[in-house]
């Protein structure tokens, strides 16, 4: 908001790959575009099977696409030779699920790698990597194996190689999906640090809302290899429009489990009765009116709260609201018309009272 | 100490006899093993990370390379070794100008051995995580850097207890190579042992043999160990 139209440094434009065996051949990626802009973290969320992965790895060429364009920083990069293609991936950094680390050396070493490659002075790599070690928090580990780490401290070993060469790009693949939620926090943070600290744009690939809802500042969801929904992270957590994108709320606001709950006899017995089963989602300013008393008194209608929560999104509020409405009909719907009006998310779950009616009658 | 002498001397009467001969086929057998173990393993390597970088999905990819060495190596493994030291005969004249003797035994010694280091090492080579390899692609290192500082390096561990089991087999195919003319302890085995009923020659040969395939692969162990981590 502050900066006026910042430069992309990442664009990808309509991206083919298919992968055929003998047998089939599966279309990973059809047709992809995004662009993503200096400091962001954007995140690429979807399904297992969707083609983050492949789509992560035609950013720095590791899968060359079948068709379209890649540029960093401006400058096409599919028709890159190797050599050329070399020089682009050391201003690329990666990290991945399984920290793939070198077994056989120290974590010192594995730091060192890329710097060894590239003949940097003796001084220069002690310097560099002694700076990321302090930066991920590992100084007490320089001499270690990583089979003598745990998941955490072998991602932030991974995150200090990638780093070391000073990408301007980070790419994330799943980098937390091997780690229990104590550890992805505090690798999410660090992530979320190396960018406002140093500026770093990061890709961030995964299948978790909670990753996302976390730390990145824009998505795109992935969604069988073609782009459902992108924006910033308020646009398609306030606005879903794709079926994948409103599954994905639905989960952030346990959704399932209420159904789940409501599936309960008990509590089933508990609700019916009284009336209309309504979902409500309040979205940014809107989360901080009295909505529920305003009906109460203005509209005659009896609301008992079911459940409520609020996620909070890139600074701004999503709550969340079950409730259960009695009332006159007309009342009733006078009142859930008043808050579409409003714009608040309005979803009748399921109608109690009809249902009750009917098996009287 | 003369108790001893006194006990080999009553049963092993020929091996105190023939020592000296005993020594000399020694000597032999550690040169053959050294010479060949030494030439194939460099061979045995190569073969085993071509085998590697040319498979599917390999580093550099190519079909017709990984399937016309995967071939190769197949044919010459099923050729007993008997058969190859005596099939070998012009190539080994050609090769070392000898087909008999110490310098005759190195060729087929090590034509026999490559096929089989080629595949143990290319075992090893695949054990090493196809994710560390693509990390180090990501990270824009060329592929020659690849193979040799991080293939070859985190593999040494698999690298070494493939050396071992060459070794012993190179130790028992050198013994074999002894029999048809090589010289080294099969053949003092063979010619005094097996020709002439000298039983307790036979004995000390296999005593020998015993305790240097366990000499390495003690050795070898000690080695793959320190090096995992």
């Amino acid at each position: 908001m502050s900066v006026v139209n910042p430069e992309p440094i990442l664009e990808l434009s309509n991206l083919c790959k298919t992968f055929r065996t003998k047998y089939n051949s599966v279309e990973a990626l059809k047709g992809v575009s995004l662009s993503v802009n200096e400091r962001d973290i954007f995140g690429i969320i979807g399904l297992s099977g969707a083609g983050k992965s492949t789509l992560v790895r035609t950013i720095n060429m590791l899968e060359r696409p079948d068709s379209g364009e890649v540029r960093v920083s401006g400058r096409e990069i599919t028709s890159l030779a190797e050599t050329d293609l070399m020089r682009v991936r050391q201003k690329i950094g990666m990290i991945f699920q399984q920290f793939n680390l070198l077994k056989s050396i120290t974590v010192y070493e594995n730091i060192a790698l890329p710097l060894r490659y590239l003949r940097k002075s003796k001084a220069e790599i002690e310097r560099k990597v002694s700076d990321m070690l302090e930066i991920v928090g590992l100084t007490d580990k320089t001499g270690n194996y990583p089979s003598q780490l745990s998941g955490g401290q072998k991602q932030r070993v991974a995150i200090a190689r990638a780093l070391v060469t000073d990408p301007k790009i980070l790419l994330s693949d799943e980098a937390t999906s091997a780690l229990d939620p104590q550890t992805t926090d505090s690798i999410l943070s660090l992530l979320k640090e190396l960018n406002s600290r140093f500026g770093l744009t990061i890709v961030l690939i995964t299948h978790e809302v909670d990753v996302v809802k976390k730390i990145c500042s824009k998505l795109a969801v992935l969604d069988k290899g073609e782009i459902a929904e992108q924006g910033t992270l308020w646009d398609v957590f306030a606005n879903p429009t794709s079926g994948i994108a409103k599954k994905m709320l639905s989960r952030l606001f346990k959704l399932d489990d209420i159904h789940c709950a409501l599936e309960n006899l008990k509590i089933g017995k508990i609700v019916q009765g009284r009336g209309l089963l309504v979902h409500l989602l309040f979205k940014g300013e809107k989360a901080n009116n009295a909505y529920i008393a305003y009906l109460v008194k203005n509209f005659d209608v009896c609301i008992s709260i079911i459940y409520g929560n609020i996620e909070v999104i890139q600074t701004s509020p999503i709550g969340s609201l079950f409730i259960a409405m009695s009332g006159e009909e007309e009342r009733v719907q006078a009142a859930l018309g008043y808050l579409r009006s409003e714009g608040i998310g309005v979803g009748i779950l399921r109608e109690w009272h009809d249902k009750r009616r009917e098996e009287i009658h | 100490m003369k108790q001893v002498t006194c006990f080999i001397g009553e049963y092993f009467p020929n091996v105190v006899e023939f020592q000296g001969d005993l020594l000399k086929a020694l000597k032999e057998t550690v040169l053959m093993v050294g010479i060949a173990g030494a030439i194939s393993m460099f061979f045995g390597i190569l073969i085993g990370v071509i085998l590697v970088v040319t498979a599917e999905g390999g580093l550099y990819e190519n079909k017709w390379i990984s399937g016309v060495a995967g071939k190769l190596i197949n044919v010459l493994r099923s050729i007993p070794f008997v058969i190859l030291v005596a099939f070998m005969v012009p190539l080994t004249r050609l090769i070392a100008g000898t087909s008999i003797g110490l310098k005759g035994a190195i060729p087929p010694l090590v034509v026999g051995i490559v096929p089989f280091i080629s595949r143990v090492i290319e075992q090893a080579l695949c054990e090493v995580d196809k994710g560390v390899i693509e990390a180090a692609r990501a990270m824009g290192i060329s592929k020659p850097y690849i193979v040799v500082h991080i293939l070859i390096r985190e593999a040494m561990p698999g690298i070494i207890r493939a050396m071992v089991i060459s070794c012993i087999s190179l130790i028992g195919l050198s013994a074999m190579a002894g029999a048809v003319g090589g010289g080294g302890v099969g053949s003092f085995a063979i010619r005094y042992g097996y020709a002439r009923y000298m039983v307790d020659i036979t004995f000390v040969t296999v005593l020998i043999l015993l305790l240097a395939v366990n000499l390495v692969q003690g050795i070898g162990n000690k080695i793959a160990k320190r090096m995992t981590h």
